[in-house]
């Protein structure tokens, strides 16, 4: 056999296949904390451009108080494991609030800093533990504030990450659309129940298409945890209690809030007579309950799953409208975990997992069924789903469009230009900033304007050095030009945050008496001086604090060594001298 | 005959063997955890995606997960879904995306090639006429703008501007058809956006390819003698030398089907067209592996069997072709 293809292919492909048993899938760590000088890479978060602007404004300051910083655009696919795994040292991108600061359980409290927890900058604090863990167990929300301002004044001395700036929500709408809402996070959100059942087009159109930029991933409100599933979920199921305009619950499903027990383990909700399925049926106590047993049992994922699963314990349904729900241990947000959980039917809901699939609506459209403003009614893939009013909701009269659609189109500037046009009435999210200038000057747009949730920050992980240095985080706290950074990094189109719970979101829970870190470069240079990070080789870096006083300690040893050195040499040419002479002394008298 | 289809049968088949292997592996050396994209947002707990990977059977060592694939790629089970929380990857592929990605990719590349194809064949008989240098000009001005460039003007100057054509999507929102002629004349008016931009930026590949196998032709004996023979222009040209020259395009056809299947993602995401193009790379950004994994395997196998018939027909077309 002449030909030596065949061979050659099947060693190729023997070695390809060998890779079988050798390949091992990538995870090795990403970060290792420098040892010499203080230059550290910084995460952002790549298709963010707003991250990734920040990102490199802050890094500019840095440099001026000698912090060398390398800007890392990375993605999500990437960025988010490093983070669970606490694989970094200092990292910039948002994150966001919801209606209630239980951010603040989550991000400072011992608990929950494990592989995959949001206590991202694994913050430690027996002081903070207790306070938080008193706050959350207490019913008396006066004494819950008190804790909650000593939780943010702790924070604010220790600074686990340095909050930035809050996005601002510019949101276009087609002029004749009026009546919705206007609250923190915008007018469309997740967090906002009130625009939908209320928005109408003062020029008579009764079908309202949003642009969202990717379809929902799942029509289940138990597997929701996406803002564009929660939106689907909150317009088709709908909820106990909702949020005004100032965040704070209101009656919704219930008739009014409900009523809590001295030891705060019991809630009762009363439900409005005559609540109705989608399909006709009546909406009672029992699907309340079963909702929440539900969760308990799968284990479910959706919004409010976590601390339903956390407490809940046990619920009855002593009548068709009363639902009473017992928890395990007094939660100081119970109200509004329990309260804005969507409710799901327990007539077509007993039979399913919690994140059945997708496509599923088209073979069985009865698990869509929900009690809310509007009724699934299609969906093609890929293009749109279409929601249509639903006649028997419970706030009569509402909603006041007759279809609403969620329309897929890819690309921000093929959004806008939707709008402009008159195909779609408004896009899901806020608009990007380069273009909210040109879309204003539109005359047949209106555009909205209130603070976002999402805030930029810099967070440190707390355990790596030389972040667990409290001194080298205020000081690079002090060094951060916030002002610029929301002009660099947002184009001016965001609010300077100095609290970890801010009071546009959160009024009642702002304490506006703590520590905040004006900017001031000389102080951060002073403080890095004072604490023995200098910059002994003159490039302008600092070096780490052990390098410089293990530095500090060689020079000395060396000028020993230097010392010993010519002392020796000393004593030695000392000795060759005096037996130099001593040899030519004795020569001489011989002859 | 026989021998070399044989021998031909026996490499794609070697070959689509090389590709699963490399394909399933190729994906597990990303960094990045996939059940990220199942647990989506920040409020999930950490024991949910414990179970979830266990699900998903990613806590087996790497040979073992490569077994349960090969098995179920035999069954015709191409996984499911990470994002779309357990939607069969098959039904996702095989669905709309891919529908919408073969029309629009197949009429393009179509039209492109026979436009290209005729207009090259004359341009090289044309050749250094004002009209040959004009069409070169044209192509190579087409070939290398920036597909996403053109996508986004025509959509600017024709949807926003004249308003002639639709700004996204394969079909006009919330509108009932009476009949399959209705839903198609809508579905064509969505799709001249993107299949305009398509055909302007492949036009220009076929067409230089074949001017230039058209002039390589022209210096061949038998040119000479169908002139000396007092065969018409026409004849010559399109009897002769097209005929000749058309078969590097041929060979080049069978990799055009990685197209088909691959779709064209900037077009796809500029004028927002469920197809294949946009769910790669919704995938890669999802970190989505039995999505990825299933569509390279589909395109695998659609490529190989596509070189493998393009082996066949050269064999036809040339009688010169023996292996």
């Amino acid at each position: 056999m002449k030909n030596k293809t065949p061979i050659v292919a099947a060693i190729f492909a023997l070695l390809l296949l060998s890779t079988v048993f050798t390949i091992q899938p990538a995870h090795a760590a990403w970060y290792t904390p420098p040892e010499e000088k203080m230059k550290f890479p910084m995460m952002v978060l790549s298709w963010d451009i707003m991250s990734v602007s920040s990102g490199e404004a802050i890094a500019e300051q840095l440099k001026k108080i000698g912090i060398a910083i390398e800007v890392v655009p990375t993605d999500d696919s990437a960025m988010y494991p490093r983070l669970d795994d606490r694989d970094y040292g200092i990292e910039e991108m948002s994150y966001g609030y919801g209606a209630y600061p239980s951010h603040m359980f989550n991000r400072f409290h011992t608990s929950q800093d494990f592989p995959g927890g949001l206590n991202q900058a694994s913050f430690r604090n027996a002081t903070v533990d207790a306070a938080i863990d008193e706050m959350m167990r207490t019913t008396d929300r006066e004494k819950a504030r008190d804790l909650m301002f000593k939780v943010e004044q702790m924070a604010a001395e220790n600074v686990p990450y340095v909050p930035l700036f809050l996005g601002d929500e510019y949101h276009p709408f087609r002029k004749e659309w009026t009546g919705y809402t206007m609250m923190p996070a915008g007018p469309i959100s997740y967090l906002n129940w009130l625009t939908m059942p209320n928005i109408y087009s003062t020029a008579g159109k009764k079908d309202f298409i949003i642009a969202f930029n990717n379809e929902p991933e799942t029509f289940s409100p138990m597997a929701a945890t996406t803002g564009r599933s929660l939106f689907y979920s909150q317009n088709v199921y709908d909820t106990l209690l909702a949020f005004d305009d100032k965040l704070v619950p209101i009656p919704w499903m219930a008739t009014g809030l409900p009523d809590v027990s001295s030891d705060g383990k019991t809630m009762t909700f009363h439900l409005r007579s005559g609540l109705k399925w989608h399909d006709g049926q009546l909406v009672t106590a029992r699907d309340v309950i079963f909702t929440f047993e539900f969760i308990v049992a799968q284990t479910a994922t959706g919004a409010n799953a976590g601390e339903i699963v956390k407490y809940f314990d046990s619920g009855e349904a002593p009548d068709d409208l009363t639902a009473v729900v017992h928890l395990k241990e007094p939660y100081i947000w119970a109200v509004e975990a329990f309260g804005t959980q969507y409710i799901v039917p327990e007539h077509i809901w007993k039979d399913l997992k919690y994140d059945w699939e997708q496509p599923l609506v088209q073979s069985n459209p009865s698990v869509t069924v929900g009690s809310g403003p509007f009724m699934f009614s299609s969906w093609v893939p890929g293009e749109y789903v279409k929601l249509v009013k639903n006649p028997n909701w419970w706030m009569t009269g509402h909603p006041l469009i007759d279809t609403l659609f969620f329309r897929k189109i890819d690309t921000e500037s093929a959004r806008v230009l939707a709008i402009q046009k008159g195909e779609v009435d408004t896009e899901r999210y806020t608009l990007d900033p380069s273009m909210i200038e040109q879309v204003k000057a539109n005359p047949d747009i209106v555009v909205t304007h209130v603070v976002d949730q999402w805030d930029y920050v810099v967070q440190f992980n707390n355990k790596s050095p030389p972040f667990d240095d409290v001194w080298v985080r205020r000081a690079i706290a002090y060094a951060i030009n916030k002002d610029e950074v929301v002009k660099r990094g947002a184009l001016g189109y965001g609010t300077v945050t100095t609290s970890y719970c801010p009071e546009s979101f959160f009024p009642f829970w702002h304490n506006p008496n703590v520590l905040t870190y004006e900017y001031n470069p000389d102080k951060a240079n002073k403080i890095l001086d004072e604490q023995g990070y200098l910059d002994i080789d003159g490039d302008g870096i600092r070096e780490l604090k052990e390098f410089v006083a293990a530095y500090e300690q060689k020079q000395l040893e060396q000028q020993q060594a230097q010392m010993t050195q010519y002392l020796t040499f000393a004593a030695i040419a000392v000795i060759v001298i005096v037996a130099a002479l001593y040899f030519a002394y004795r020569r001489r008298k011989k002859a | 005959m026989r021998d070399y289809l044989v021998k031909r049968g026996a490499s794609a088949l070697v070959t689509l063997g090389l590709a699963i292997v490399l394909n399933f592996f190729l994906f597990r050396i990303m960094p990045g955890d996939p059940t990220r994209t199942v647990v989506g947002d920040f409020r999930v707990t950490a024991e949910v995606r414990k179970a979830l990977v266990h699900q998903f059977g990613l806590d087996q060592p790497l040979w073992i997960q490569f077994l349960f694939y090969v098995q179920n790629l035999f069954m015709g089970n191409l996984g499911v879904s990470f994002q779309y929380r357990g939607t069969p990857v098959a039904s996702i592929i095989f669905g709309r995306r891919l529908f919408n990605t073969f029309i629009l990719m197949g009429s393009s590349i179509s039209v492109a090639l026979v436009i290209g194809i005729i207009v090259g064949t004359i341009a090289a008989w044309k050749r250094e006429s004002k009209s040959d240098v004009f069409t070169v000009i044209f192509s190579l001005v087409t070939y290398s703008m920036p597909v996403f460039w053109l996508g986004m003007m025509i959509i600017l100057i024709f949807g926003y501007y004249l308003g002639s054509i639709p700004i996204a999507g394969t079909i006009t929102v919330g509108l009932t058809y009476s009949n399959v002629f209705e839903y198609a004349a809508d579905y064509l008016h969505h799709m001249t956006g993107p299949f305009v931009t398509l055909t302007l930026s492949f036009i220009g590949y076929y067409f230089l390819i074949m001017r230039d196998s058209i002039l390589d032709v022209f210096t061949e004996d038998y040119m000479l003698t169908a002139k000396a023979k007092g065969l018409s222009d026409r004849k010559i040209l399109f009897r002769h030398a097209m005929r000749n020259a058309t078969l590097p395009i041929v060979s080049l056809i069978a990799v055009e089907v990685t197209y088909l299947f691959g779709g064209a993602t900037m077009t796809e995401t500029v004028f927002s067209w469920y197809g294949i193009g946009r769910l790669v790379y919704e995938a890669v950004v999802m970190a989505d592996y039995p999505i990825l994994q299933g569509i390279f395997v589909v395109m695998a196998v659609a490529v190989i069997a596509a070189n493998f018939c393009a082996d066949i027909v050269y064999a036809f077309l040339d009688p010169r072709i023996r292996y």
